[in-house]
């Protein structure tokens, strides 16, 4: 428990760090296992193309028969149209963050003793589990996910630090919010 | 001169009622049928990023070159100034029945 309180600490502080640092000049994260990224900007055009890709196979809520007012209107209340909806967000989301993570990110530092993104060991263990990897970047975003960032708190804060330099982080607008109280 | 009273403060400190402005939800807000595409749940939605560079002023490039910083700070001024308006408009509609009960 005290572990897991260190850790959560040390993912607050390491996410702080990185909130407060000003200027546009290169952007560096610490991960929790040690492994420094170079945080970049992602090309506007991509997260729009993203989007509309998404947008077509978005679900569509079912119809239903109001008979109080006699006309069909559409039921996004209907549990399957939910569960659709929550899958297709849910996909929608990893691809941004796979795209934040292979656009946004290179890699500065790796510490001894953690295995690179091409090492047999690396690529053995992903068919192992069923997760080959074709090319190189599959490779460097599979090692960035299972390997430098394997906490949650090391995914929020990539996604955080490279969203923020591409769009506006919602996070950053709550800060300025409070901002305005003080 | 003095000098601090340059410096720029982003302590507006707009309260209604003694309470933050932001933390009051208004009377009379209609659901409406309208979404916004987002790009990421952790972002501000691209049309209300682009509104806000909009209202501002902001050429695409000048908004690119801003600090994260301060661009979310255009976003958070606009979302003040718009409880704002949300917060007079249900004042208006009270004071519009109150004088129509009058009647």
């Amino acid at each position: 428990m005290a572990q897991k309180r260190e850790r959560d600490s040390a993912s607050v502080q390491r996410i702080e760090a990185a909130s407060k640092r000003q200027g546009e000049g290169e952007r560096t994260l610490t991960l929790s296992t040690g492994v420094v990224l170079e945080i970049k900007k992602v090309p506007s055009m991509l997260l729009a193309d993203l989007a509309v890709a998404r947008i077509g196979l978005k679900p569509k809520p079912p119809l239903t028969y109001v008979e109080a007012l006699d006309r069909t209107e559409e039921n996004p209340n209907d549990p399957d149209y939910k569960e659709a909806m929550d899958n297709w967000t849910a996909i929608s989301v990893l691809d941004i963050n796979n795209a934040f993570i292979i656009m946004g990110t290179v890699v500065v530092k790796i510490p001894k003793g953690l295995p690179a993104h091409d090492s047999r060991d690396f690529l053995d263990n992903m068919t192992a589990l069923g997760r080959p990897v074709a090319n190189a970047r599959e490779q460097y975003l599979a090692w960035i996910k299972y390997v430098a960032a394997p906490e949650p708190d090391d995914v929020t804060a990539i996604i955080r630090e490279v969203g923020r330099l591409s769009n506006v982080g919602e996070s950053d607008v709550a800060e300025a919010i409070s901002g305005f109280r003080r | 001169m003095n000098l601090t009273s340059l410096r720029r403060s982003a302590g507006f400190d707009v309260r209604y009622n003694g309470d933050p402005v932001l933390q009051v939800q208004p009377k009379y807000t209609l659901p409406t049928a309208v979404t916004y595409g987002m790009i990421h749940p952790d972002l501000v939605a691209p049309f209300e990023e682009q509104s806000t560079r909009l209202d501002a002023g902001y050429t695409l490039p000048e908004w690119q070159a801003l600090a994260p910083e301060d661009r979310a700070r255009e976003v958070a001024l606009r979302r003040l100034r718009t409880q704002i308006s949300m917060l007079q408009n249900a004042e208006q509609q009270d004071y519009a029945k109150r004088r129509r009960k009058k009647r």
